[in-house]
């Protein structure tokens, strides 16, 4: 039929190449499955040849899971169970064959296509960088449900199996093979010779666990394992409980009832909006990949050097961060001893990499040497986009800015890391202010993928588009955000923290507060947040973003107090918490509060308040269309926050509590000391109309039409 | 005629006395810092030079030739080839003068040259008893055997012969490069306290130049804290308070009964490396570069190795015949500051009669090297002697005061163990 399956016969050996058509991944899907049968009713009717190789003709892709693009544009359960059974069926078969089937595995091979691989009979992986091993089905709010669930446990063990299966990660070869998931890793270029040995093993036959997948043994590995998720996810993701529970009570049973366990949990969960909202963050997550300016008349710059100005935590953290991304990099600040702290800032980074294995002592040394530390003033015209991250003073950033202006080339772009301050501002005494543009990195820079792109008013796409596929390149995610108080994230954020201290201010605890946040899913509570932030620099981003708001949020005195106690958060010791062993609140800031003790709202109304402004801010944002649209605002807090994942960010909330309700409750908030809590005229329009900020808030099973995003998506 | 070689930019890490500031730096190390710092100040593509080339003494063992490692960790692009010269204590200016041979062979129009070293990581070796001992301790293959060639360690297996003090030797001579000093400071009659006064005068000088010194040093990043700092960007060698009286204290290194040469009056070890931008004429026009001096000639002499300290004398005999100038058209002299002695004796040489007839077969003499004119920002007594980089530096340091003072041309110099000389013209661009 088509070609998505090349087949090469050659003596006793048979080899599959996958090669899916007009795309640059493999994927699966029906028509995968349709032509792999195919082979398999040929290999089955051939019972003279020996071996079976699977391999990809892909570049870095052996093969990217199932196609999550078929659930997005609509299936129905039943399409759904059939493509799971089919999957069973199919990978079943080709374990039964009775020839020696060896994967040949170069580049991703995750989801789906590691439940392929594992229903092989040996797994040979190269040891290149692109190769990636994982079941990440569970951080989509599913399971592994070809066969993963239930292969793996009796192949490496039931610990291990989980170990791969509930975290979701995706391990790099020698990884893989500690875990035992495959069986051998050679060069890329070694794969073909090394397959035919293992042609000569025979079929292999799973090992037996007699003691670790016996019932008393995974009884308590069950338990354990499932107190660990609890801790880890506050029960708010049921995928890793149902898959945990599919794997013990699959190993009781055999592989035909495991597989019926399987199917039911991976329909149930795939009905569950939370499975949706996780594969929409995925989608967003692939479309901020895809950022791009439409029209434009030059060429984008292409970005070979960067310069950092200013070496303080952010200006080292971004220079490490891009040096590692090899783009040479000079990081300048005025002092020696200020670049000369940031070097050591950076080192820090490069250790704790190496010892977490993120990157070998010779890459830690080669990102180090790609950096230029200069204190004095040098030649910048051969830099093609210069980043300044010195302190957050209006005046001081200009003058740098306007200064980088006359040095540099014409058409290097020039971009400011501000957290707070006005990219028009500080363009204003440019003679090119079409040369600049905000990049806005978060802390610490190492860790936050997304990053803010803010456009001003006056900068050009050219500029726009030299610094999108630069974020893209060094592999951040970029939020495309027009010049406004606090541009996206900082802009919903800061009313959101700025009300949990009224909040502790009026008299409810902290841990009041936090704990009804953390229950909500917000990986911390607010106060907490502050602390990891710093008093002062929330002080510093609200002051700022109170002068130039419109509708601006009420200040209390009391972060001022805790400034004026030296208590700065983290950083300082304490906050509203005391750090750093044993964290617990810091009693000593209760006095500065105005009310001791208050019992108004009960906690839910707490976390209502709290949440509620954020989808207030998060409204005004589109109103001001300040973002391209709420998808924007869902991953920028997702991403930039960790704004709870399993509810897609606040704006897909709002939809799935209904506008009408969120309207209400917050007039019911609204008070004469509280005016804070009007609703913005969008969400009223919103709630009077019936509308909503997505089409459709239900399941991936049902149809949601409108979408025509063809692209190949790779996980699960 | 032969072609100049422009002097485009040159910059230079401190120079840090061996274990200190520098001493977890290696060679490779500070070359990287030297030459990325020279690139950055420059702005220079780096796909316009044409090769890389510096001197180094003692190259570190696991980084054979260690300049095509400082070119690649530097980001200069692999295509471009990378040496690394030794001619002892004149490495650093060996780097140089094959620069200027290549543009004259038409070898290339735009090098990184320099030096490195680093005297603190000069290893320590195990002595061949030991070695036979850990050769046969590998061979075993019982226990019992190895437990045997294990009791047959003596204590004295593990005293480690320095490296350094090997390096410092002349095999040839048999003779000590401190032993060669003392010999010129009996031959010509150089006192103890001649030689101190000349050690102190060395380092107020330097000690003077400090803000002067500070435009070729580059600040050198530890990536940590050490000793609550994170960088170094001062040469640790000149002392603010020696006197005579301090100097004279000290103990004679070479000769304990009779000798006059001790750690005072001899050159500093120390860590440091040295990067210079040169071109030819052609490549200053094409890429519109901006030289800061050049070098017109230079020679290189042979001499008796225990006399090595002479070397400068014969070098810039040598030079006069091969150069338009003589002694008396420098403006500012650096002759290397192996020992005071040395120098010292170097100074008599110059205008002895005697000696410039005998040795240097001339009918008249060579020249007066003027006190006020001589090293005039310090030497290796004060700023130290990292041997492959100290060439470079002379060259640096000299083209720097040159464009202070509006002079026109240097003469540089530098004896080299094993009895050689080594000599240039330095002029103003």
């Amino acid at each position: 039929m088509n070609n998505m399956i090349s087949r090469t016969l050659k003596d006793q050996f048979l080899t599959l190449e996958l090669d899916r058509p007009h795309s640059s991944a493999n994927v699966i899907d029906f028509d995968f499955f349709d032509a792999l049968n195919q082979e398999l009713d040929f290999l089955e009717c051939h019972s003279e040849i020996e071996t079976l190789y699977i391999s990809s003709k892909k570049k870095g892709i052996f093969i990217a899971g199932a196609d999550l693009n078929q659930f997005k544009k609509g299936m129905s359960i039943e399409e759904i169970q059939h493509l799971i059974r089919l999957g069973h069926d199919t990978f079943s078969r080709l374990r039964k064959l009775p020839q020696v089937s060896i994967a040949r595995i170069h580049g991703i091979c995750v989801g789906g296509g590691l439940e392929l691989a594992l229903a092989c009979d040996y797994r040979i992986a190269s040891d290149d960088k692109s190769t990636k091993i994982g079941l990440p089905e569970v951080t989509l709010g599913i399971l592994p449900g070809w066969g993963g669930t239930t292969r793996l446990p009796r192949m490496i063990g039931l610990r291990k199996a989980l170990f791969m299966i509930l975290s979701g990660k995706q391990f790099n070869s020698s990884s893989a093979l500690r875990i035992g998931v495959i069986d051998g890793i050679v060069k890329k270029e070694k794969l073909l010779t090394a397959s035919i040995s293992y042609s000569q093993k025979g079929k292999k036959v799973f090992p037996l666990f007699p003691f670790e997948n016996h019932p008393i043994s995974t009884m308590i590995v069950e338990y354990q394992a499932r107190k660990n998720i609890l801790k880890k996810t506050q029960g708010h993701y049921p995928a890793p409980l149902r898959a945990l529970q599919v794997a013990v009570k699959g190993l009781r049973g055999s592989m035909e009832s495991s597989y019926k366990l399987e199917e039911k949990a991976f329909l149930d969960l795939i009905s569950d909006p939370i499975s949706m909202n996780l594969v929409n963050l995925f989608f967003l997550t692939e479309r901020s990949k895809r950022v791009r300016i439409e029209d434009i008349e030059t060429p984008p710059v292409k970005v070979k050097k960067v310069a950092i100005i200013g070496a303080g935590i952010m200006g080292s953290g971004i220079a490490q961060w891009i040096s590692s991304r090899k783009f040479n990099t000079t990081l300048k600040d005025i002092h020696p001893k200020a670049v000369g702290k940031g070097m050591a800032q950076i080192q820090k980074i490069l250790q704790s990499g190496i010892l977490r294995k993120t990157f070998t002592a010779v890459e830690a040394r080669d990102t180090l040497d790609r950096i230029t530390p200069v204190s004095s003033e040098i030649p910048m015209f051969h830099h093609d986009l210069v980043i300044e991250a010195v302190v957050e003073k209006l005046d001081l950033k200009r003058q740098v800015i306007k200064d980088l202006e006359s040095r540099t080339r014409p058409d290097t772009v020039l971009a400011s890391n501000t957290s707070a301050l006005s990219i028009n501002k500080i363009a204003e005494k440019m003679e090119h202010p079409e040369r600049m543009v905000g990049i806005h990195f978060f802390n610490p820079v190492h860790r936050m993928k997304l990053v803010e792109v803010i456009q001003g008013e006056k900068t050009s796409n050219q500029t726009l588009t030299t610094t999108l596929e630069f974020v893209k390149k060094i592999g951040k995610l970029p939020v495309l955000v027009k010049d406004s108080p606090g541009f996206l994230v900082n802009r919903i954020l800061m009313p959101y923290l700025f009300e949990s201290v009224r909040l502790f201010d009026q008299g409810y605890s902290i841990e009041q507060i936090d704990s009804s946040l953390l229950a909500f899913g917000m990986p911390m509570g607010p106060l907490r947040l502050i602390d990891e932030v710093g008093v002062d620099v929330a002080q510093h981003v609200a002051s700022d973003l109170l002068k130039r708001l419109e509708n601006p949020f009420p200040e209390t005195q009391l972060l001022q107090k805790m400034l004026e106690g030296n208590y700065l958060g983290k950083k300082s010791g304490s906050g509203f918490y005391n750090y750093p062993r044993k964290i617990n609140p810091n009693l000593k800031i209760l006095d500065y509060k105005s009310y001791p003790i208050a019992s108004e709202y009960r906690d839910s109304d707490l976390t209502k308040m709290l949440v509620y402004l954020m989808v207030n801010e998060g409204a005004r944002c589109l109103e001001e269309s300040i973002v391209k649209g709420p998808e924007e605002v869902d991953f920028g807090m997702v991403m930039g926050t960790g704004w709870a994942p399993f509810r897609g960010g606040p704006m897909r909330y709002a939809d799935t509590v209904g506008i009408e309700k969120i309207v209400q409750e917050m007039e019911s908030y609204c008070g004469e000391k509280t005016p804070h809590f009007k609703p913005c005229n969008l969400l009223l329009e919103m709630a009077s109309t019936g509308k909503q900020f997505f089409p459709q808030t239900a399941s991936v099973v049902e149809h949601t039409p409108n979408d025509r995003n063809h692209g190949h998506q790779n996980a699960a | 005629m032969n072609k100049d070689l422009y002097i485009i930019e040159g910059v230079r890490t401190p120079f840090c006395k061996m274990g200190t500031e520098l001493m977890e730096e290696d060679a490779v190390s500070l070359g990287t810092f030297a030459t990325k710092g020279l690139l950055a100040k420059t702005g220079l593509d780096p796909n316009w030079i044409d090769e890389v080339i510096y001197g180094c003494v003692c190259q570190p063992i696991d980084s054979a030739n260690v300049t095509r490692i400082i070119a690649l960790r530097s980001g200069i692009p692999k295509e471009k080839p990378a040496y690394t010269v030794h001619r002892n204590c004149a490495s650093g200016l060996e780097a140089l003068t094959q620069a200027y041979d290549k543009i004259n062979s038409g070898a290339g129009d735009l090098f990184v040259v320099g030096g490195v070293e680093s005297m603190s990581q000069v290893p320590f070796i195990y002595r061949p008893s030991a070695v036979k001992k850990f050769s046969a301790l590998a061979r075993c293959k019982t226990t019992i055997s190895k437990c045997k060639t294990l009791a047959s360690f003596r204590i004295g297996d593990f005293n480690p012969i320095i490296g350094l003090k090997l390096g410092l030797k002349d095999p040839f001579a048999a003779m000590n490069m401190g032993e060669t000093a003392e010999l010129l400071s009996s031959e010509f009659k150089i006192s103890r306290e001649e030689q101190d006064h000349f050690s102190l005068q060395s380092h107020h000088k330097a000690v003077k130049a400090r803000k002067s010194l500070a435009e070729e040093i580059l600040p050198v990043y530890f990536n940590k804290k050490i000793r609550s700092h994170y960088y170094c960007n001062r040469d640790n060698g000149p002392r603010e308070n020696q006197n005579l009286s301090a100097l004279a204290k000290l103990r004679p290194v070479f000769d304990r009964k009779n000798g006059t040469v001790t750690a005072g009056n001899a050159s500093q070890i120390t860590d440091g490396a040295v990067s210079l931008l040169v071109a030819s004429e052609q490549a200053v026009k094409k890429h519109g570069l901006n030289p800061i001096g050049r070098l017109s000639s230079y020679a290189y002499s042979g001499c008796d190795p225990s006399r090595m300290g002479l070397g400068p004398i014969h070098a810039m005999n040598k030079l006069e015949s091969k150069s338009k100038y003589t002694i008396k058209d420098a403006d500012i002299f650096e002759i290397n500051e192996a020992f005071a002695s040395q120098v010292l004796a170097c100074k008599k040489a110059s205008q002895s009669e005697e000696f410039c007839k005998k040795i240097l077969k001339r009918d008249r003499i060579l020249g007066e090297i003027p006190e006020d004119l001589l090293n005039v920002n310090g030497g290796s007594i004060s700023l130290g002697h990292p041997v492959g980089a100290s060439g470079a530096r002379l060259a640096l340091t000299s083209i720097y005061e040159l464009n202070r003072r509006k002079a026109k041309r240097a003469l540089i110099s530098l004896c080299i163990g094993g009895g050689q000389g080594g000599a240039a013209w330095i002029e103003a661009a």
